[in-house]
Order: structure tokens, then C-alpha cells, then sequence
């Protein structure tokens, strides 16, 4: 439990964790930073970047496709299924043989869900998104259900988020914490 | 007549059966994730009537950290990948495809020995791939100046 925060001109998404410990993390290019006391005790690269968020997809008006549209993925196919919009996307040719399709829906013109495949069509992960909130203009989902298809089962992982603020003018330290050195 | 109306028949068929599954796929089963986080619901709802506490803080016997582990990671996700490949990607296409960051990759989301042996030989065969094309294109180019 805490807060998160995420300003695209520093380019640094930073958890403040009240629970199940008081901690800072601070994810910054590709490197996670844990900070207890304004001291780092964890510093580890994880492949993932504060552009390719879901806060940064929010910001940019781009959730409703993921952030997809200026990535290696082009669209391979839509449908309609109701009042759900399905839309398969796959890599680039050079790198089909890494990353697989990822599936986006789309209801009511809102992310609904997504899921990523494996190159030989096997579902990883599946994202799912509800009960939006909206602040000036951005939409966020309340809650982001996350299932991971593991060898031994399956694990899932749920995400609530309440109180979006958008362009907060104080409060600025809180959005570009800086990461102590080691 | 019956071949143009059989093949319609069978591509609805078949279009019903792919939508089928995107309902499926976009869908979870509520009452079974409910019961799953019930107790977790249950320690947020104590957690957030008790502003300020930590985990360390809650009495070990209170039925509501019973079973409850802190592993408070936002690479949760990715630790629950130790010693499997990432993304689900064999490592050694880790190593072929995306060289030394391919190995790197590997090493510290699957923190497992094996897998980044395999991304080693991957990037080992990529490297041994590259130097025969560079070796072969050296003599076959060299051969092919000297014809004119």
C-alpha cells in the first residue's frame, strides 16, 4: 500500500510504500532502486522503462491501445465481439522469433484487457483493467487484475488504485526523489 | 452452391469459435479471485484503519498475517520468474538474438545458473556465426577482387 507518482519530465516512476513496509522504490532508465531510511539498499536492472508505463500511456491519451502504436508491433487484425473491440498485434518480422502477439480489447472505447503470447502462441500473461477513474481529462483503471501462466500454475497479482491527481504543482521533491548513492 | 454455403457455414463456425475465446480470454472468474484475496481484502481493510502500520508491527498471531508473507517487491512479478526463462523465451534465443545484454537479461530475471549458461552458449554461437562470416567473407570477397 502507498502512492505512486510519475512526472514525464524527470522519467522516473517512484513507489512510496507505507505497507507492508515503510520503503521508497524509485525506477529510473532500466534500474530499480529500493530506498529505506534515505538509504539504498537495492539497486537491480529490470527490463523495463518509466516510458512504457501504464502512467505514461495514461498521460499520452494512448492506454486505450497500450502504448502499441509506436512500438515494433503493427496491427494484424481486428473484430468486433459485441461491444468489445479485439485487436491482434504481432512484431516486427526480425523479431517474431523473441516476442509473440499480444491480443488488445477495447470496450466502450476504454482498455478492457490485454494478453501477450509467447512466438509459439502461448498465452504468458493476461492484464485486465476496470472501474476507470478520471482526472482532468486523463482516465486511469481503478483496478488491474494481472494473471501470470507459470510451468507450475498460474499466479495472480490485483492492483487498486484510488485519488488520481493530475499536474499537481507542489509536492515536486516527491516526484523526482532522488536516488541516494550507495 | 453447397461448397459456397459450406464454406460459409464453416468460416461463422470458425469465427464464432475465435470470438468465443477472446470472451473467455477477457474474463475471469470473480468469485474464485475473491475468495483468494479474501483474507488479503481483510488485512487492507485493518491496515487501512490503522494508518501508519507496518507488517513488523502487527502482532505474528493476529489471524490476518497468518500465512502472509512480506515480499513488498515491485519485482514480484519478475522474481516469480526465477529460473525460468524470460518471457518465456528459451535463454539460448536470449543469447543468439540479443547477444551480451541477451545473457545479461537472463541472468538477472531468471537468477538461475542453467538458464544463463544457456544464453552464453547463445551469444557464443552468435559470436562463432559472425566471425565464419566475417572469415568466409573476407577470402570469398578477397577472391572475388582479385578476378577483376
Amino acid at each position: 500500500m502507498g502512492s505512486v507518482m510519475y512526472d514525464r519530465t524527470y522519467r522516473k516512476v517512484v513507489y512510496h510504500v507505507t505497507f507492508p513496509a515503510k520503503e521508497d522504490w524509485v525506477i529510473q532508465d532500466t534500474v530499480f532502486n529500493k530506498i529505506i531510511d534515505h538509504k539504498l539498499v537495492t539497486r537491480q536492472f529490470i527490463p523495463m522503462l518509466p516510458s512504457s508505463t501504464l502512467y505514461e500511456f495514461a498521460l499520452q491519451n494512448n492506454l486505450n491501445n497500450f502504448g502499441l502504436e509506436k512500438t515494433a508491433y503493427t496491427i494484424a487484425h481486428v473484430e468486433r465481439e459485441g461491444t468489445m473491440v479485439v485487436t491482434t498485434w504481432t512484431p516486427e518480422k526480425r523479431l517474431q522469433k523473441v516476442f509473440g502477439k499480444i491480443i488488445v480489447s477495447q470496450e466502450l472505447g476504454k482498455l478492457k484487457g490485454v494478453a501477450f503470447y509467447s512466438p509459439t502462441n502461448v498465452l504468458l500473461k493476461k492484464q485486465l483493467f476496470k472501474s476507470y477513474l478520471k482526472n482532468s481529462g486523463v482516465e486511469f483503471p481503478a483496478e488491474i487484475i494481472e494473471i501470470l501462466y507459470k510451468a507450475g500454475g498460474k499466479e495472480t497479482k490485483i492492483s487498486t488504485y484510488k485519488n488520481l491527481r493530475i499536474n499537481e504543482l507542489k509536492d515536486d521533491a516527491l516526484y523526482n526523489f532522488p536516488v541516494p548513492v550507495k | 452452391m453447397k461448397k459456397v454455403f459450406f464454406s460459409a457455414l464453416l468460416a461463422l463456425t470458425m469465427n464464432f469459435g475465435f470470438a468465443a475465446a477472446h470472451a473467455e480470454l477477457f474474463n475471469v472468474d470473480e468469485q474464485e479471485i475473491n475468495a483468494e484475496f479474501a483474507q488479503l481484502n481483510e488485512l487492507e481493510q485493518f491496515v487501512s484503519a490503522n494508518e501508519g502500520i507496518t507488517l513488523s508491527e502487527i502482532n505474528p498471531s493476529n489471524p490476518l498475517v497468518q500465512n502472509v508473507n512480506n515480499s513488498s517487491d515491485i519485482l514480484g512479478t519478475l522474481s516469480s520468474l526465477k529460473g525460468e526463462p524470460p518471457l518465456g523465451i528459451p535463454s539460448i534465443v536470449w543469447g543468439i538474438c540479443c547477444s551480451v545484454p541477451g545473457v545479461a537479461i537472463v541472468y538477472f530475471v531468471s537468477e538461475d545458473e542453467e538458464e544463463t549458461k544457456k544464453a552464453v552458449i547463445g551469444c557464443a554461437i552468435s559470436g562463432a556465426v559472425y566471425v565464419l562470416y566475417y572469415v568466409l567473407g573476407v577470402v570469398v570477397g578477397g577472391l572475388s577482387f582479385a578476378f577483376f
